[in-house]
């Protein structure tokens, strides 16, 4: 077989996908290395997928579609005990980015018993316990003697913290904390494997001492017999019920009765309490931000890697599924050469590239303020953490948007399971309302743009951060957007930002303006809120935008750049569109202008065509992985989907026992009755 | 009390909410759903079935394997044969409808398709002596029937159906057969497990000429054993998105045998010597197309209405965080961005109904023309439900998801019943003719509506179309809500226009027309969104403009209010040639304020839909209020707390820990 630029090709294969992978420019495992950072990590996903594949005990004994929701846990419990004993021959353990890769692969989006054990129960640990507690504990949960959780949010409580009811009231005399739920509301509700799973968590409750309150604190606390697994007295444990997706996952309730714990069992790295019940309080309060700002950090390419795991499905359904005629002469087409279906699904490869470039690069941010907060600057943790609050919100809301297009873009099968998009929908859409709601979350960038515009008006712009330096910078009054050759987009960015910088600073008026109408501060904020939002989106989307750019001008690789810079041309004028409404009111952009960004679009919808199928194979999506029939790499859809359908549980008699129990009663009772 | 559903012992955060309403629900709900007399039956049949514990779900449908929903519906079917001529009038079709929301929900179930493909097709395409044979056996259910057209390798474009019947005179029977797997019928309706009788289209073939599409009477399996006859194969497609109550099926055939006479024959027929009599007009076909799409503005109304009950009543009873009062956290619904997030699809829900109920009642009055000969109207019908069909339905999707997300995490939960909903609804952006094709239908009678006015026949223009051809004029904003309507318009027509003069100069630079129209495919998308919502923002205002009563036409027109400065804000882009920045600025500020207006009224907006608990099927929607317990109660019930360990963790995980502490 002669060597193909696109290295998904194999023999055998639906020759219409072929066709596709033959017209893409540019290798697909050099691109592999730009999406997951280095050649290294590409290849090493690689190699990962193909030991999985070489491992049948890992693969899914069935669809999971086809599968109640017990049987999921039944099958990803057994998958987790066979990779805990086999971990180190597939992957190095020690790499997050590796074990991710396994997951995904084996254990597939859908959760794990042991989902929070990885990223939320061990990282508490070794955040919050100190030496002492991390001797005890770590090693156990570590070798997974133990299974732990991390419970916070409550029933009646998720946002604010300080709202939670749950008390740790600490009792001198016997030197433990007693953790009580005073009431439903109370309950703890949503943490992840709680439910079943897990024997340990770790607990967030109000610590009470002497009748004074201190606020959320964490605590160690065992749930269920480590012999029997059956919960321990004095606690009310269970599973939450099924979910919209996720279902693997043991989402679960938690109350306690009068629950006697040592006072040893405060995660005491930052606070302590002393056995006569003094309370020495944390060195600075914002170490709290970095937990949220690094899993709001992942959270971006996590979305990323489910809006292209969609793409994936849709793009190479759209090359194989043929329907009507263009040319009336010509057989069907591919629906693949409608505009209206390119543009369902181009401008969301180029944001799946963007958000996972964003992602990329604000973990390396978070990376370097980590290091400059131990060497005592915290401002810049306040910035990332605005920056990563607006990201996450404009990437989980344009990821379901993606997915869900792309679903529809594959017209009725993309409803049935066999796609599987609506189950990869179900669980990246969950992103919108856990880790912080989107419109919090924007509202929480807002108070960050808004001390900025407020530094602007005042004339302090030295004191602007580098991610909103734009906000004090002199913008021009009209774009010259189809006037100057579009190098290095720098009208681009000019235009959106003077898009961002106006919201921000219309918004900003709006809450100033209230508030000098005597409104309260808090009134004023409400009221202005809608317009906060949008000024959010605009900045993060601005941020998104040179993220891309910035990533596309470091790369050296010719066929690389060229396709990627397409992609960005497809990317700026599809983002200026959708927003060009800002910038047509107070003329920045003319209506000319704005046809000119359009004729561009249709433009680069033309170009990234050839490349399309590259594009989505190049993030090396193993069909383990992908679990979908419309997604196969070999594009071989239509007999495995009649397969699929004949295997599906209801196929298993070819008359129900619902029909033999109810409908063919009724029907000979009406038989009857109509010869009489 | 105005609001007719407050209760003693209620949640009192929702019955102050109810308190505030300013208008008599009861009064709302006869505007609803188009007259006091239907608005009073619903009622009465809510409460007749409530009395009926057999038609209850025997536990939630969330903690149902597919199997289980399957067999629950089945159960209640033959419960409901027991009850029929008592709960509701068997003729009134809108009866029907409410009680099978009611009692079998919105999941589908084994007779989703006999009443409404199955039967009508019947009555529509067999003639007299044909219905005489099956109609009667059909209504009293002697068989369960489906309508199988679809096939896997082809949806929307009917032409290339694989599935053929081909006629041999010697034995006057027609042969079935599928050629190639992409062949199979895919995708009907409770064609897998429940219909023993299908209408099935395949491709008519006498003597090697190929006639088109036609419907056929097929018997699918056995009446006695309900096994599948020789030459039949037929299954379940497997689990889907949503809709899991209803065994959407494959259907192949093996050189399957059929006397002449199943061929339906109201419109075309074939004769013993094979002889092909066509029908009168081919236009007939599309009229169940549009019959189904008029009803679907109003069911996709109601599917948002759904969503909207359950995540405004939660919104009154959440509470979080503060405003300026410290002392007790506030009701989530007193956010701008949560009254942002759901009172402009309360609009547009309003909307949608009052559009199905307009759409519905043009559809009766074509069918009277047709009948006298008249078949003028029908496209221009034709083109406005195709519209109507893609923008509600997409619309729709977004506002119930929106909804879902203003419930925070309990949204994801099946307690709130929001994603079921959710799921079920945004399958209609893809059935009945998938969202874009739709777009590119009305968008071809657009262009020939412009192509008239170029060509100086204004006047052929069809009712909907004649703003094409209007001048801009001044607008007023302070006027009304009309003025909105001209600012639509012309966003409309500009759009419309420039689209058409895209596709014309694609065409004159050389591009073939079929080429030109796909290249100039998403602009013509964007003309017919514009059209359709322009339509839509129209008959909301004529309909609340024809309302009588004082308090009920005020906060109509409160709704009216959110609605045109959402709808026109939205879609700036294309208004702003027309409207100025500061104009804009004026509508943003509205927006903001009607909001605030339309505040009090909230809970009772969606209460006025009268949807039952027992229809709702969500804990966050509780008539009552009563959320946390009954939610706590709810996962207490769910099917992973029958046992405190479960069998995974004795199985596997106690093993795998046990082994770590060696």
């Amino acid at each position: 077989m002669p060597q193909f630029l696109n290295k998904t090709i194999q023999d055998g294969d639906n020759p219409d996908l072929t066709e596709e992978r033959k017209t893409g420019t540019f290798n697909t495992n050099d691109m592999a290395s730009q999406i997951w950072g280095s050649e290294k990590r590409a290849r090493r996903r690689r190699e990962i997928s193909a030991k999985i594949a070489q491992l049948p005990e890992l693969h899914d004994s069935k669809p999971l579609p086809f599968m109640t929701r017990e049987e999921k846990i039944m099958e990803s419990a057994r998958k987790v005990t066979i990779l805990t004993a086999r971990m180190s021959e597939i992957i190095d353990p020690t790499d997050p980015a590796e074990l991710y890769h396994l997951n995904n692969e084996v254990l597939g989006i859908e959760g794990n018993p042991m989902a929070l054990h990885g990223v939320m129960f061990i990282p508490a640990l070794s955040a919050q316990a100190s030496d002492e507690q991390q001797a005890k504990w770590l090693p156990r949960a570590l070798r997974r003697e133990i299974i732990g959780t991390y419970a916070q949010t409550e029933m009646g409580h998720g946002t604010n913290l300080q709202n939670l009811e749950t008390t740790a009231t600490y009792d001198i005399s016997t030197q433990e904390f007693i953790l009580h739920t005073p009431q439903i509301t109370a309950l703890k509700w949503w943490p992840g494997n709680l439910g079943k799973s897990s024997n340990y968590a770790v607990v967030v409750a109000h610590m009470i001492i002497k009748g004074k309150n201190y606020g959320p604190h964490p605590f160690m606390v065992q749930l269920r017999d480590e012999k029997t697994h059956e919960p321990l007295t004095g606690i009310t444990v269970g599973d939450i019920g099924p979910k919209m997706a996720y279902n693997i996952v043991d989402n679960g309730f938690l109350g306690f009765n009068q629950y006697r714990i040592p006072r040893t069992n405060l995660l005491m790295r930052h606070t302590k309490v002393e056995a006569d019940g003094t309370y020495i309080k944390p060195p600075h309060a914002k170490i709290n931000y970095s937990a949220m700002v690094h899993v709001r950090s992942y959270m971006l390419t996590g979305q990323a890697i489910m809006l292209s795991m969609a793409l994936n499905i849709a793009t190479r359904y759209s090359s194989v599924r043929r329907q009507g005629q263009i040319d009336k002469s010509q057989p069907e087409v591919k629906v693949l050469d409608y505009q209206t279906q390119q543009h369902r699904l181009f401008p969301s490869i180029a944001r799946a590239y963007a958000f996972q470039f964003a992602g990329a690069e604000t973990v390396k941010l978070y990376e370097h303020v980590l290091k400059e907060m131990k060497s005592g600057n915290v401002e810049l943790m306040a910035d990332l953490h605005a920056l990563t609050s607006g990201l996450k919100s404009v990437v989980t809301h344009q990821t379901g948007e993606g997915i869900e297009q792309a679903r529809m873009a594959c017209g009725g099968h993309g409803y049935s399971m066999a796609s599987y998009i609506s189950e990869i929908y179900g669980v990246a859409i969950g992103g919108c309302t856990y880790e912080g709601e989107n419109m919090v979350m924007l509202l929480q960038l807002a108070r960050y743009l808004i001390k900025s515009a407020a530094a602007v008006k005042s004339g302090n712009i030295s004191k602007l951060g580098p991610l909103v330096a734009y906000l004090g910078a002199k913008s021009e009054p009209t774009s010259l957007i189809d006037r100057v050759p579009n190098s290095g987009f720098v009208e681009y960015v000019k235009t959106f930002q003077h898009i961002a910088k106006r919201q921000t600073l219309k918004a900003a008026d709006m809450f100033f303006g209230l508030m000098g109408k005597g409104e309260k501060r808090e009134i004023a904020w409400n009221k202005s809120s809608v317009e906060l939002t949008r000024a959010s989106r605009l900045h993060t989307r601005l941020f998104i935008v040179e993220a891309f750019i910035r990533r596309v001008n470091e790369i050296v690789d010719f066929r690389i750049k060229e396709a990627l810079t397409d992609l960005l041309h497809l990317h700026v004028n599809y983002e200026l569109l959708d927003m060009a409404q800002y910038a047509l009111e107070d003329g920045f952009l003319s209506s000319s202008q704005l046809d000119y960004i359009r004729e561009q679009l249709y433009f680069y919808l033309g170009k990234v065509r050839p490349n399309a199928v590259s594009l989505v194979d190049s993030w090396e999506f193993s069909d383990i992985e992908l679990r979908s029939v419309l997604g196969r790499r070999d594009g071989h859809v239509y007999p495995n989907l009649f397969k699929w359908a004949k295997s599906s549980p209801l196929n298993k008699t070819d008359v129900l026992p619902s029909v033999t129990q109810y409908l063919k009663p009724m029907m000979e009772k009406a038989r009857q009755s109509s010869k009489l | 009390m105005l609001n007719k559903s407050i209760m003693d012992g209620d949640n009192p955060d929702l019955t102050e909410e109810r308190m505030k309403g300013a208008f008599d629900t009861d009064k709302m709900a006869a505007v609803i759903y188009g007259s006091e007399k239907f608005a009073i039956r619903r009622r009465e049949i809510t409460e007749s079935i409530s009395r009926i514990p057999q038609l209850a779900d025997s536990k939630p449908f969330s903690f149902m394997t597919r199997e289980e929903k399957i067999s629950e519906s089945c159960r209640k079917l033959s419960v409901l044969s027991e009850h029929w001529n008592q709960l509701i009038d068997t003729n009134n079709e809108e009866e029907a409808l409410h009680l099978y929301r009611e009692v079998l929900g919105l999941e589908g179930h084994a007779f989703s398709l006999h009443e409404t493909m199955f039967i009508p097709s019947l009555v529509a395409q067999a003639n007299d002596e044909q219905q005489e044979k099956w109609l009667g056996r059909a209504k009293r259910r002697e068989i369960i029937g489906c309508y199988a057209q679809t096939e896997m390798g082809h949806g929307t474009n009917l032409r290339a159906l694989e599935t053929t019947a081909t006629y041999y005179p010697s034995t006057q029977e027609f042969i079935l057969h599928t050629p190639t797997e992409t062949a199979l019928k895919w995708w009907p309706g409770a064609l897998g497990k429940s219909s023993n009788y299908a209408v099935v289209v395949a491709d008519l073939v006498i003597r090697d000429t190929h006639y088109g599409a036609h419907p056929f009477m097929v018997q699918l399996r056995d009446e006695k054993t309900h096994n599948p006859l020789p030459g039949i194969t037929v299954g379940d497609i497997g689990p889907k998105m949503a809709f899991n109550g209803a065994d959407n099926g494959f259907l192949g055939f093996n050189q399957y045998k059929l006397p002449r006479d199943h061929m339906l024959m109201r419109h075309s027929r074939v004769e013993e010597n094979g002889t092909y009599t066509k029908p009168p007009h081919a236009k007939i076909g599309y009229s169940s197309m549009v019959k189904v799409r008029s009803r679907m503005a109003m069911d996709q109304g109601l599917f948002m209405v759904s969503a909207l009950v359950i995540a405004v009543r939660y919104s009154a009873v959440r509470r979080q965080g503060f405003l300026d009062d410290k002392s007790r956290e506030v009701k989530v619904l007193d956010y701008q961005t949560q009254q942002h997030r759901l009172f402009p699809s309360i609009a547009r829900a309003y909307a949608f109904i009052f559009c199905g109920f307009e759409t519905i009642q043009l559809y009766d009055q074509l069918l009277i023309d047709v009948k006298n000969g008249d078949t003028s109207g029908m496209s221009d019908l034709h083109a406005l439900t195709s519209g109507l069909k893609s923008v509600v339905t997409h619309q729709t999707g977004e506002g119930i998801e929106q909804a879902r997300m203003a419930c925070g995490g309990h949204g994801y939960s099946m307690a709130s019943y929001i994603s079921e909903i959710y799921g079920v609804a945004i399958g209609g952006c893809t059935y009945e003719g998938e969202n874009m094709v739709m777009l590119l239908q009305l968008a071809r009678y657009l262009v020939k509506s412009v192509e008239l006015v170029k060509t100086g026949k204004s006047k052929e223009l069809g009712p909907m179309m004649n703003y094409l051809a209007e001048p801009d004029t001044q607008i007023d904003l302070t006027s009304g809500p009309e003025a909105y309507v001209k600012v639509f318009q012309h966003a409309a027509r500009r759009q419309v226009w420039k689209a058409t003069d895209k596709f014309h100069q694609l065409m004159e630079s050389g591009q073939s027309r079929d080429i030109a129209w796909n290249n100039s495919a998403v602009e013509l998308t964007r003309a017919s969104r514009l059209h359709t919502r322009l339509y839509i923002m129209e008959t909301f205002i004529r309909r609340v403009s024809s309302i009588s009563d004082v308090s009920i036409k005020k906060v109509l027109i409160d709704l009216v209010n959110v609605h045109v400065n959402y709808e026109v804000l939205d879609i700036g882009t294309y208004a702003l040639e027309h409207v100025s920045s500061t104009q804009l600025d004026s509508i943003r500020s509205q927006l903001y304020s009607s909001l605030d207006t339309l505040r009090p009224n909230a809970v009772s907006l969606i209460d006025s839909f009268q949807i039952s608990d027992m229809q709702l099927r969500s804990v966050l929607g509780r008539r009552d209020g009563h959320v946390y317990t009954n939610l706590f109660e709810w996962a207490k019930a769910s099917p992973l707390n029958q046992t405190h360990v479960l069998p995974s963790v004795n199985q596997y995980l106690k093993p795998m820990m046990d082994k770590a502490k060696l």
